[in-house]
């Protein structure tokens, strides 16, 4: 059926990547073509082969590869990418096609159907990646997201050429002045931009970050922007406070996986307690209305464990967490992995959780609402809640077990330390698969 | 809902007449005289569902000829397609309000289309 397929976002958005490499979309698993930055426009991309393709695959009713992120998050009842990008087109899945008809977007889908995919509009919701440049190390991240964990898998490779693929160098399209330049007045100059979704690395440590920001500002057109952006959490840059002021809307999401030292071990070489002091600092500004916080949680085989603390923590401080996106890489991190008692436990106290609070489940699509930030946070635990109870174990979980404790002996051996003194409950299971 | 859409070109197929079912139901509280006009047709049933194109503005109107001061008044609920209108988003009248006290003619106008209508004003998130 086309409603368990059709996404409307090739219409408004797509995505920069680190390397220059443009991509359709920001939730997209699948390879690019290549097409770069360097020597084509944004809107040449936007009406590229590709996107040509992808909106005539989307009108054509076919599965896109690229996208099976989105619908296995769309069959536990997650609120995917794909749901919020359709409902930026006023498009509602439970009544689908009557809002498609209706929506706003209905005649560039038409125009699109009728011109062999081509679009008459413009992007106006885009990911720029700005390069690798980061502070963190975490352990699911990639080598191209961090230059940090570059240096980490240069010599995972040596110990283990099998699971650490030997990094490829690359150089940032941003560290070109001349490119970064022209990129920014095509940006600038998109009629009707609403949304830029900064990524590093860690944009808050990327020069990248305010040149471009000081750039929109210096054009005019930031007010009429909403700028987000995703931080780890260990930075608190005043330069913010000022940026806050500039545009139409601050989105900032900050990456943390669980309240307790755990988080220290998964996004090494953080400190809780510091990512905790800045997170408060940064819900302080909130007084200022153009100010919206998130968390960003990708829950793993570990922290997932401890996520009803997390919870806790977004309830005693009022700040919901975006979590669109079920780890899926590397594989022996995802939380399908669970040993079963520890599953049972963490939907207990899920459970009392939700009771605890009189929890009930509002199907909140606009999650950066500040008015609904309790029903948003009912959502998302009532969410997980049901996902823990649902997934069903991967059919390569011995495997995997066994390559998720060569991962970690490799990664401890360069850090000198043991995921044991974070996540003791765990003896068990990674013994059993040879820690 | 259609059951059967597999491609965009089944959605451009749909027939879009009276694919709006608004459902009216007037309570009168005590005495009251009033004309009631949806989409220009008179209204005289406590409970009356009409079906309108789904590009359909709609516009209802009602006026109050006569009643007895703080003790009688009209009382509107209004269903679209399924979906609460009134009394949940009573504040877009022009009284502000479902129930009509006051003399002369209360209005409530949602302009086409409904559904993208219902989607901003239920606070859906930005039409990017």
């Amino acid at each position: 059926m086309l409603q368990d397929t059709f996404c409307s976002s090739p219409w408004f958005h797509l995505r920069l990547t680190y390397d220059g490499t443009f991509e359709s979309c920001r939730w997209s698993n699948a390879p690019t073509v290549g097409i770069n930055v360097c020597d084509t426009t944004v809107m040449q991309y936007y009406n590229s082969t590709e996107m040509r393709q992808l909106r005539t695959d989307m009108l054509n009713g076919v599965t896109v590869a690229g996208c099976s992120n989105c619908h296995y998050e769309d069959s536990f009842g997650k609120l995917s990418g794909r749901s919020r990008q359709l409902n930026k087109s006023a498009v509602a899945l439970d009544n689908f096609d009557l809002t498609v008809r209706s929506s706003p977007h209905y005649d560039r889908f038409l125009y699109s159907a009728e011109h062999d995919g081509a679009a008459d509009y413009y992007p106006t919701d885009l990911q720029i990646d700005l390069g690798n440049v980061c502070n963190s190390a975490c352990i699911m991240c990639s080598p191209e997201s961090s230059s940090l964990l570059t240096q980490d898998y240069k010599k995972l490779y040596k110990i283990n050429p099998k699971q650490f693929a030997n990094p490829k160098s690359y150089t940032s399209w941003t560290r070109d002045p001349v490119l970064l330049d022209r990129v920014v007045s095509e940006i600038a100059a998109i009629p009707n931009l609403k949304y830029i979704h900064f990524l590093g690395g860690e944009t808050l440590y990327d020069p990248a970050f305010y040149a471009i920001c000081e750039r929109l500002i210096a054009a005019g057109v930031a007010k009429n922007i909403i700028v987000g952006t995703t931080t780890n959490g260990t930075l608190y840059d005043a330069r913010i406070e000022q940026l806050i002021t500039q545009f139409q809307e601050f989105h900032l999401g900050i990456s943390i996986e669980t309240v307790t030292h755990l988080n220290d071990y998964v996004r090494y070489p953080g400190n809780i307690t510091d990512i905790k002091d800045n997170i408060e600092h940064f819900l302080a500004l909130r007084d200022n209305s153009k100010l919206y916080v998130s968390l960003r949680i990708t829950p793993n085989v570990f922290t997932i464990s401890e996520i009803d603390l997390m919870f806790e923590y977004m309830i005693k401080h009022r700040v919901i967490a975006e979590s669109c996106n079920i780890l899926h890489n590397p594989r022996w991190l995802r939380i399908e992995l669970l040993p079963n008692d520890i599953r049972q436990d963490t939907i207990l106290r899920l459970r009392a959780l939700i009771d605890r609070y009189a929890l009930e489940k509002h199907d909140t699509k606009n999650i950066r609402r500040s008015d609904l930030i309790a029903s948003v946070i009912a959502d998302t635990v009532i969410d997980y809640y049901n996902l823990l109870q649902d997934y069903s174990t991967l059919p390569d979980s011995d495997e995997l077990g066994t390559k998720l404790v060569g991962f970690l002996k490799a990664f401890e051996s360069l850090r000198n330390n043991s995921i044991l003194d974070y996540a003791p409950r765990y003896q068990n299971f990674l013994r059993h698969y040879g820690y | 809902m259609h059951q059967d859409i597999k491609t965009f070109s089944d959605i451009t197929a749909i027939d879009t007449n009276d694919r709006l079912a608004v459902e009216l139901t007037i309570t009168c509280h005590g005495r009251t005289e009033q004309n009631i006009q949806l989409n220009g047709i008179d209204i005289v049933a406590p409970y009356t569902r009409v079906l309108f194109d789904l590009f359909s503005a709609i516009d209802l109107n009602i006026n109050l000829l006569g009643f007895d001061e703080g003790t009688s008044g009209v009382e509107v609920a209004l269903n679209i397609n399924g979906l609460e209108v009134l009394p949940k988003y009573q504040h877009l009248s022009s009284n502000k309000k479902c129930y009509i006290d006051t003399l002369g003619i209360w209005s409530m106008q949602i302009p086409a289309n409904f559904y993208a209508w219902y989607h901003k004003i239920t606070g859906q998130g930005w039409v990017a």
